[in-house]
């Protein structure tokens, strides 16, 4: 069976006189091996969170032994490993995301509990009605804690995980326990909804209770066990392709200026559910290694051939959730009116049935509700369209073929024909599912007919578009994907090409084979976009669910990602007071509190700095730097702040320079775009007397000033700029438009009104007799170009001074304030503060400082 | 009807409804419908359809499930099975 040709495996324990399976020493080596790389690979390309890597190396030590087990003893085995899972992953929940605490345990036990007493329920010695009323009572119990209004004794963090091993595993189990069927054991009950993998995914396959029984060993255990690997092997693959999706292609609808962009809009979002099933396919790679054979979730979803066809590949447990629960009962039900009408009647309520219960997944696994016309309208469309299909498919029947058969050419040729098709559709679907407003999505095709920059032209995406769907749906369609299974052929060929992943994916190895590759590698290890890119982007409903740690600050500490309790916007915190016109906020004078981690101070004038006096005394030189986080020094202490060290070093080095005195003062606030810090210049800053300002910038800053400036023309602020008045006037955009749709009216105008911002703060404080140089700073993991801002900046006759560079030699990884925010920690804003001086230093016909001799930058 | 019969009549709805133009010998008792796609749910609800008429028997929305449906020699198990029962 294994084509291997080894000596079986004498055991300390008498041989199970039930038990036929084979036991291979090879066999054992070859699994372990390839789980070993798999876990090397989640490891090196950061694929998942830590907490799956904690799982995953629960699951290699367990299967060691569970291999060796006899069969009676695996399923409890399995349970076991479930529950140390559990506690593995949540062992570190602590209020300091530095060390590793154990409170978390006590979590991990609340999730137990709560799940047994559920499924106690279940079993409760009373007629099944009643049964399911009681489960009803403590589900409508356990809502009203996730929405906060029952104070509970475990974290917040528990709510996904309890929620994802429960909210529809309860359904299935009670539709189950109501048949009469032969009774499940302890072991497979607790196997069922604690199952291994679930604790680090809070999306998860709606495994059936009666596949999970009946794939149990159900085949050879060797080829369960190879399938299991190839599976996670095929799910690390699509999550690599996410990332690079996700990295590279995502584009924002305001960016959307042609039709090439068009297209890609798109595209993209369904492109994005390569991480649902990429994830799905290493979680039931996983159950395979403990012997469930369980069938695929998703089958070659983008090449359905027709919506019956879709609907049948994609999300394959959810579609047989369905079925069972809501469509096969319906359809019995109506059928007396009629195969048609029980047809169409059923189908449409089952997917009522699935936009339903989507909602309710999202509100346990996130605590919100999610009712949006997207949201509504894709899951009808969908319907109406798989209606249609399925009728169709009733009346005239649909082409299928048994397993190594191959349709004509003729055939196979109308098949790719229609996959392409239901290719185009799904997209043009799954984006108007994803854009944040209906208005927003429309706005969108007003670029059709417009050509973009480059060579490439629709037509030539579309004509790889259908190449890349249509070639495998016909070698699909012409028997190309089956093949005959062999243990060995898998092993080698999964073996080497993990072997080859892991190694490339060694910085040691990848950045000697080129910067291409080395930028794919960067591409794929950074698993989240960048602060600038989040705050643009709206990713979809799975988007927001798959990434539901990001979103529980608790349960994102729980998976090793440890996002602090304190890590809110500024705009959340007492330090802030809204304006609602320009600038959109100021700090509030004398305020405290904790920001990121740490204590932030505000002086009386509402700076994040000491105290000055509103007119420098004789003698000092002034200098107002504005900008925005980085400068405000958004997860580092008061005094670690750049513009505070640079102060501190121009007084302590330049006492020669003929000024008795510096001051530096700090008006930088978290958030601020270019129309903010206008607004501050003219209202603030100027007041204070400054004899120089330093205007601290980074790059790809138009698309968050155009965001803001979508807003200020809405509330009426934005138009004590005439620059302003002008661009509404003359583009004719409606004020009253939804804001996403006036961002992207707004988008040609970028550069105009980013020119137009910069010519009035040179020209406001050259009316005050002021200096002006804009800097640029680098965010630490910066991958776009600042050339644009800074021609913008030098034509308004700015100074520009470049501190590019400024982390070269360390890793951009070392100089964050945490793995989840790009701001630069106290050791990145002490680099800057030595870049600053020493461009000050190389600039002293600009800035006629007798600044002394600047040391050589500290080693890190 | 016996078993021999259920699954002739089985076999020869499933090639003459879902694989028009198979040979009939590709198609043996343990291929497997549901696993192979062969029985999607609209091809399960057709079937049902035939088999009730056919055999006289009543089939509830749970039984619906690969163990009475996966291959020609299950259906013919469940369809004596509903027979002996009613």
């Amino acid at each position: 069976m294994l084509g291997l040709d080894v000596k079986t495996l004498s055991l300390p324990w008498s041989a199970d006189p039930t038990e036929t399976e084979s036991r291979s020493i090879l066999a054992w080596f070859a699994i372990t091996g390839q789980l070993a790389l798999f876990i090397a690979l989640v490891y090196l390309l950061r694929l998942e969170t830590t907490a799956l890597v904690r799982v995953l190396l629960v699951a290699l030590a367990g299967w060691c032994v569970h291999y060796f087990l006899p069969q009676r003893y695996r399923l409890p085995f399995f349970v076991l490993l479930s529950f140390a899972a559990i506690a593995a992953v949540f062992v570190n929940l602590g209020p300091n995301w530095h060390h590793w605490r154990f409170e978390g345990v006590i979590d991990a036990a609340w999730i137990v509990a709560i799940g047994l007493v559920l499924i106690g329920i279940v079993h409760l010695p009373i007629a099944f009605g009643w049964r399911v009323l009681a489960l009803v009572g403590a589900g409508c119990g356990l809502a009203a804690a996730r929405m906060d209004w029952i104070a509970t004794p475990w974290t917040r963090a528990v709510w996904p995980v309890l929620a994802s091993m429960f909210m529809f595993r309860l359904i299935v189990y009670a539709y189950e326990m109501r048949r009469d069927q032969k009774m499940a054991t302890v072991s497979e009950r607790l196997a069922y909804f604690f199952m291994l993998p679930n604790v680090c995914f809070p999306l998860f396959p709606v495994v059936d209770f009666r596949t999970f029984r009946s794939s149990y060993y159900n085949a050879d255990r060797h080829y369960i066990y190879q399938t299991g690997i190839q599976w996670m092997f095929r799910g690390a693959v699509q999550l690599i392709c996410y990332r690079i999706v996700y990295q590279r292609f995502v584009i924002d609808a305001a960016d959307v200026q042609n039709q090439i962009d068009l297209l890609q809009f798109i595209i993209w979002p369904f492109l994005l559910y390569l991480k649902v099933s990429g994830t799905f396919h290493i979680i039931t790679g996983i159950l395979h290694l403990f012997g469930f054979n369980l069938p695929e979730t998703h089958n070659l979803y983008f090449l359905s051939s027709s919506f019956t066809d879709f609907w049948r590949r994609i999300n394959i447990y959810w579609k047989d959730f369905i079925m069972k629960i809501v469509y096969y009962p319906l359809y019995f039900r109506f059928r007396r009116w009629g195969e048609s009408v029980a047809l169409v009647s059923a189908t449409l309520l089952a997917f009522l049935a699935t936009w339903l219960l989507h909602n309710y997944q999202w509100f346990w696994l996130r605590g919100t509700w999610v009712f949006t016309w997207n949201d509504f309208l894709f899951w009808m469309i969908l319907a109406v369209l798989v209606t249609i299909n399925a009728h169709y498919e009733m009346r005239h029947g649909r082409t299928r073929r048994l397993r190594g058969g191959a349709l004509s050419w003729n055939g196979a040729l109308q098949t790719a024909g229609r996959t392409i098709g239901v290719f185009v559709v799904i997209c043009l679907l799954w984006s108007f599912w994803s854009a944040s407003s209906i208005p927003q999505w429309f706005s969108v095709f007003d670029t059709v007919g417009v050509e973009g920059p480059g060579k490439t032209t629709p037509a030539l995406v579309l004509v790889a578009v259908a190449a890349i769907i249509g070639i495998p749906a016909l070698a699909l369609a012409r028997g190309g994907g089956d093949r005959q299974y062999s243990f060995r052929r898998s092993v080698a060929s999964v073996g080497v090409c993990g072997l080859i992943a892991v190694c490339i994916s060694l910085p040691v190895v990848h950045d000697r084979l080129g910067e291409t590759v080395s930028t794919a590698m960067a591409d794929i290890r950074v698993p989240t976009l960048n602060s600038r890119d989040n705050a643009n982007l709206e990713r979809g409903y799975y988007e927001n669910l798959v990434n539901v740690g990001a979103f529980n600050p608790e349960l994102w500490i729980v998976y090793g990602q440890q996002r602090h309790d304190g890590w809110d916007n500024l705009d959340k915190t007492p330090l802030s007071e809204f304006t609602g016109a320009l600038p959109t906020t100021y700090l509030r004078p004398l305020s405290q509190a904790d920001f990121k981690g740490k204590r932030v101070h505000i002086n009386r004038w509402g700076m994040r700095d000491q105290d000055y006096e509103k007119i420098p005394s004789p003698g000092t030189l002034r200098i107002a730097v504005v900008g925005s986080s980085h400068l405000f020094g958004e997860g580092v202490a008061d005094e670690e702040t750049f513009e505070g060290l640079l102060e501190r070093r121009l007084n302590a080095q330049a006492a020669d320079s003929g000024y008795r005195h510096y001051e530096v003062l700090n008006f930088a606030v978290g958030g601020y775009v270019p129309l903010d810090i206008l607004a501050i210049l003219e209202d603030r800053v100027l007041a204070f007397k400054p004899k120089y300002i330093f205007y601290v910038e980074h790059s790809a800053l138009i698309p968050r000033m155009l965001k803001r400036l979508a807003t200020a023309i809405q509330n009426g602020s934005a138009y004590r700029y005439d620059f302003v008045r002008d661009i509404v006037r003359e583009s004719g955009i409606d004020p009253s438009a939804d804001r996403e749709v006036l961002q992207r009216k707004l988008t040609p105008y970028g550069e105009r009104l980013q020119r137009a911002i910069y010519s009035r703060i040179v020209e406001a404080a050259k009316r005050e007799g002021v200096g002006v140089f804009w800097i640029y700073l680098p965010r630490p993991d910066e991958r776009t170009s600042a050339e644009l801002e800074k021609r913008l900046a030098a034509e308004a006759g700015f100074n520009v001074l470049d501190l590019s560079g400024v982390y070269d030699g360390y890793d951009w990884r070392t100089l964050l304030v945490a793995p989840w925010d790009d701001h630069p920690n106290a050791a990145g804003h002490r680099l800057v503060a030595d870049k600053l001086y020493e461009v000050l230093q190389q600039h002293q016909d600009l800035f006629p400082l007798n600044l002394a001799v600047a040391p050589q930058r500290e080693e890190q | 009807m016996n078993a021999i019969q259920i699954r002739t009549m089985a076999k020869d709805f499933i090639l003459k409804e879902f694989l028009p133009g198979e040979r009939p010998e590709n198609l043996t008792d343990s291929t497997e419908l549901i696993t192979d796609g062969i029985l999607d749910s609209l091809a399960t609800l057709k079937l049902v359809a035939y088999l009730e008429k056919s055999c006289g028997i009543e089939i509830a929305p749970d039984e619906l499930v690969p163990e009475n449906l996966n291959s020609i020699a299950q259906i013919a198990n469940f369809v004596q099975s509903k027979q002996a029962s009613t």
